[in-house]
Formats: structure tokens, sequence, C-alpha cells
């Protein structure tokens, strides 16, 4: 079963349905039979959840759900814990989408806190999908009753009590970005930059968190967390586990696995190149 | 196992999918069509109640300035037909100079001002060095009309340059590593889902 051609050159080499089938095992069994792999906390995670941590009661803070179903995996833990972390200390929460596909999951992660006793206009809102992308983020945040009039509910968003002196994003204290793409950290970094005043915390793919690293490293943006390890670190430094640490044994013995493919691919290749020689 | 009629047919188009690694077929290709279909109805939807609500919407309410990007909007519609495609080029240029005077007029100071500030840091640290150097090398490789001269200045531009490509190959990694980890992650998501709400294997 192992041997078989490979697909390009015809040479003998691992099958691909092979690969598929040891990645498979490689998260099944670890989701079937956890092994409770410890989840180091980064500094630009840490960062993020201290400055969440520094926010009062009543503070308000506009959430950007900009991620598609394609990444929800990745990101919608992180949503979760960060949603979390601001409902535990009663922060009030403005949300927006400038993903059509984004529009849905601030009411999925809404109406679980509203079952806890939290209510919606009061402290928490949803504005709906917004379109236009960095063109919208540039009028929602010059202002916010002008660009989105009415919230998810179609109701006029000035009639909610949460919205009371809420006309820019300067008015809110913190900036929080959702991305899987476009809109992602460097349009809200770029369209942030008139309002000093507004710290900016992303979660976003682990497949562009390494495009954030440049506006950590200046300041612009003030904690990163970066795809489901991210969504995990983010969970241990709050002190629960959630979903994403349940997933985090079987992405570490997935990444073993791929380590393994790439030293394994590696010695065929020069194996072979050197019995060609010969 | 679960009784959900969603979480079946969940789990069968994710099934689908997956049939795809084996060899193309005929479940992939529905679940396919499936999911460019549902989620270009969804976008419509979307869009659709947007217009309503920040468009329609407010005219009704008596905020007639909506009028004008409402049939400017309209006006797009007639790049559907060679005869009328003119009409289209209004909204057209101004979503294009629009679009690009907004992104400019962070870009500058958010982009170049701010990240040329944070390359100019004490070296004192390992990292500090890392930073200010492979930012050089890389900057030097992008300067094409200095490499070739047969100068000192021209052979020391191509050493840092050729350094800044193993700048760019050591991030390239670092970014394919990180699309490696959200592959992985959606890997986990989907099976998760199969063995924990639809078969029950995971507890």
């Amino acid at each position: 079963m192992g041997a078989a051609p490979n697909d390009n050159t015809g040479k003998k080499g691992i099958s691909r349905q092979f690969m598929y089938l040891l990645t498979v095992l490689a998260i099944l069994l670890p989701l079937v039979f956890p092994v409770g792999m410890p989840v180091s906390v980064t500094p630009w995670v840490e960062k993020g959840y201290q400055h969440v941590e520094k926010l009062n009661p009543g503070d308000k803070v506009l959430i950007s759900f900009d991620y598609s179903a394609s990444g929800a995996a990745d990101i919608h833990p992180a949503a979760e814990a960060i949603f979390k972390h601001l409902m535990d200390k009663d922060v009030k929460v403005i949300t927006v989408a400038f993903v059509a596909e984004g529009n849905r999951f601030p009411g999925m992660l809404m109406s679980a806190w509203e079952e806890q006793g939290k209510v919606y206009g009061e402290d928490f809102i949803h504005l709906g999908f917004l379109s236009g992308h960095e063109t919208g983020l540039a009028a929602l945040f010059a202002d916010i009753p002008g660009a989105a009039p009415v919230d998810s509910r179609g109701n006029p968003v000035t009639s909610y009590p949460i919205m009371d002196g809420v006309k820019t994003v300067a008015d809110c204290k913190m900036f929080i970005g959702l991305s899987g793409g476009n809109p992602g950290p460097q349009q809200y970094v770029r369209q942030l930059e008139p309002y000093q005043g507004v710290e900016i915390f992303t979660a976003c793919t682990a497949a562009i968190a390494p495009t954030v690293e440049p506006y950590l490293a200046s300041g612009q943006i003030v904690g990163l967390v970066g795809g489901l390890k991210g969504a995990a670190e983010y969970e241990t430094v709050m002190g629960y586990a959630g979903k994403a640490s349940a997933n985090m044994d079987a992405q570490s013995f997935a990444h073993l696995l791929v380590i393994g493919f790439i030293v394994a691919g590696n010695i065929i290749h020069f194996t072979s190149k050197k019995n060609e020689g010969n | 196992m679960s009784t959900d009629l969603g979480i079946w047919l969940s789990a069968l188009l994710s099934l689908a999918a997956f049939s795809f690694l084996i060899k193309e077929n005929k479940f992939y290709n529905i679940a396919e069509s499936a999911f460019i279909g549902v989620g270009t109805g969804y976008a419509f939807v979307m869009a659709w109640s947007n217009i309503q609500s920040k468009g329609f919407g407010q005219i009704a309410q008596g905020d007639y300035l909506t009028i004008v990007p409402v049939l400017l909007g309209l006006c797009l519609f007639g790049k559907m037909s060679k005869s009328t495609a003119w009409i289209g080029r209004y909204p057209a240029a101004m979503l294009m100079g629009m679009g690009s005077a907004i992104a400019i007029r962070g870009a500058v100071q958010s982009e170049l001002v701010r990240q040329i500030a944070a390359t100019c840091v004490p070296l004192n640290s390992v990292n500090n060095i890392i930073v200010v150097v492979g930012t050089l090398a890389t900057v030097s490789y992008f300067l094409f009309s200095m490499k070739s001269t047969g100068s000192q200045l021209s052979g020391g531009i191509n050493a840092l340059s050729k350094l800044g490509r193993w700048v760019m190959m050591v991030s390239f990694g670092a970014a394919f590593a990180n699309a490696t980890m959200q592959r992985c992650a959606q890997l986990i998501d989907r099976l998760r889902f199969l063995f924990e709400e639809w078969i029950y294997l995971i507890r």
C-alpha cells in the first residue's frame, strides 16, 4: 500500500491516499483518546489578553467578523474565547461584518449569551453586514449610525441604549478584527490610523498571522490570536479549556506527521538522486 | 448516531467533499456545486437585504440623498450590454478612485512612516539586529538598477540582496507552515463534527 507510482513523475514513492489515511488517523486518534498536551502561550496572545483585561465594565468595543464558513474552523474558537472574555468583564460589544458569510457568527455568539442573561441592545448589538470592504470600514469608523442606520434585526441602531454616545469608532476603546483575509489587519490599521486612541486587537487565520507581525512590532496592533493554536492559547491564559484547547492534541500530532512527511520526502528525494547518479 | 436531518446532510456533503481525495467523482461534484450555490445565494440575499435596509429603506424615510448611490449602483448593470456599457464606467471610475484614495490615505502613515520608524531600533539585541539587517537586505533585493554596474557598491548590494532572498525564503516558510496549520485546523473541525456530532464516537 505504501509504495505506489508518484502522480507527477511516475517514480516510486508514497501514495497520496496512504498519506491522507495517516493524516486522518493522526488527527482522529488524539480526538478519541486525548493526551492533554500542554499549550504554551505566546507573548502576542498574552498582550492581547492583558489589553482586554484592562477594559472597564461599560467600555465599548467594536468587533468585525470578517471570515467566511471556510475560515470559521480556524477563527471562530478565538471569537468565542474573546467574546467570553468581554462578556465576563461586562464590556459592551458592537459587532459588524464586512464579509457576507461572517454576518451569521455574531448572532450565534449572542444567542448563547442571551440564554445566560445578557440583553441584546444593552450588552451587545449586531449592526449586520456592510458591503464595500475597506471603503465600508472607512465609512463605519467615521460615522457608525450613518453607515449602519439599522441593526441586523431591522431596528434603528439609535433606538438601543448600547449606542448612546456612539458616533464614531473613537467612542470605542478597542477595535477587534476577526479576519480570514480581506478586509484584514492591513486594512484595519490603515483605516484606524486617524483614530489613535482606539487600540487594535486582531484574531486571524493562521495563514495570514505572519503578515501581522510587522504591525505588532511597531505597536500598531496590540495583540494577535493566530488561528486555532492562538485560540487555545487565549483559552489557556483565561484559565479554561474550550473548543480550541480540545483540538490541540490533534493539531500537534498532525504537525508531527507533516514534519515526518517532509523529512521522509527529502530522504527519498536525495536517496533516489544518489541512486540515479550511480 | 445523530437523528438530526441537518447533521446527516452536512455529514454526507462532508464525506462527498472528502471523496475527492480518492479521485474526482459525481458526489464530489454535487458537494462542490452545492457549496458554490449556497455561498452565492447567501451572498445575494445579504447584498439584497443591505440594499433594502441601507438604500430603499433610507429613501422611504426621507433621506433622498441616498438616491444618488442607488442610481450609481444601478448604472453598473449597464455593463451587461455593449451598447450601454458606457453608463457603467462612471460608477466604476468612482469605485476605483474612491477605493484607492481611501486606502492610500492611511497607507502612507501606517505602512510607510510607522513601519520605517519600527525598524529604527538600537542594535543592542539579536532580535533587533535581525530586524534591521533583515529589512535592509530584503529591501536591497528590490534595488534592480544598481546590481550590474560592476562597481564595489553594486557588489555589496548584490551580496546583501542574496541575504534578502534568504530572509524572504524564511518568511515564506513561516507563511507556508502557518497555512498548513490552518488546513489541519479545518480538517480537525470536520473530523470532530463527523465523529462527535454525527456518529458520537468522540465524547
